[in-house]
């Protein structure tokens, strides 16, 4: 029993110790350990989202060009958009399979 | 006294992660993806500075992509429909500025009462053009980075 207690005791204050050395740690540092490790995982999120953010981005430009949803737009104005974007149009193409 | 061992690796695993990250982040070397993505997420809140920022990071340490590519079009296009909207307003306010000499609001114009609202709307139009300005400056940067 004396044994649990002691190993109870011990771990407790390890903990603590711990806790005020990260504490310690971060106000020293600025650094958010912790943040570090989601950085990582937001980073590559991010990497795999990239599709449809470009998706939007280009949709929203065709909406502030042309004044109305990409959905709605006639062919004249989605050639009048290729020409200035011809990269983006085509990618558009092959992406949403137009 | 002191802290557990698995504690202390695991501060030290946190530590070394988030400076690793920091550094691969701030000099380019983290996925081109990733650059482009936070890109794309600044010119969604307005943030032109900081797309342009991410767009040079992404170009930086790897080769042009298409994604990268595809980056540099929507944010040029961006840069040229704020440009093209605040051009339109600075037209708008010459036409109030300087009419035509045979309209009515030239005559306007002249009347002292009306001295203070020309005068706020030439600082109005000041303004945009320097917006435009720097707009244009932006995207002459973009042009040298592509």
């Amino acid at each position: 029993m004396s044994k649990l207690i002691k190993t109870t005791a011990a771990g407790g204050v390890g903990f603590l110790a711990g806790l005020l050395l990260e504490q310690g740690l971060e106000s020293v540092t600025g650094l958010d350990f912790v943040d570090g490790l989601f950085a990582v995982s937001g980073s590559i999120l991010a990497a795999l989202s990239v599709n449809r953010e470009l998706v939007k981005a280009a949709s929203r430009n065709i909406e502030q060009m042309f004044g109305k949803d990409p959905l709605e737009i006639s062919e004249q104005e989605w050639r009048q958009f290729k020409e200035v974007n011809p990269k983006t149009a085509d990618w558009l193409e092959k992406a949403l399979k137009i | 006294m002191f802290p557990s061992l698995g504690l202390l690796t695991g501060i030290l695993t946190g530590l070394v992660a988030k400076l690793g990250v920091r550094g691969l982040d701030k000099y380019g070397y983290l996925p081109q993806s990733t650059y482009v993505n936070r890109a794309l997420k600044a010119l969604e809140k307005d943030d032109l500075d900081e797309a342009i920022r991410n767009y040079r990071l992404a170009t930086q340490k790897r080769k042009s992509t298409s994604k990268t590519e595809i980056a540099h079009e929507i944010i040029s296009q961006a840069i040229m429909i704020r440009v093209a909207k605040l051009q339109a307003r600075v037209d708008e306010i010459e036409a109030l500025l300087h009419p035509p000499i045979l309209s009515v609001l030239y005559w306007r114009n002249l009347l002292p009462r009306h001295r203070n609202d020309l005068a706020e709307l030439q600082r109005e139009q000041d303004g945009f053009k320097e917006a435009i300005a720097v707009l244009q400056r932006l995207k002459e940067q973009l042009i040298e980075d592509a």
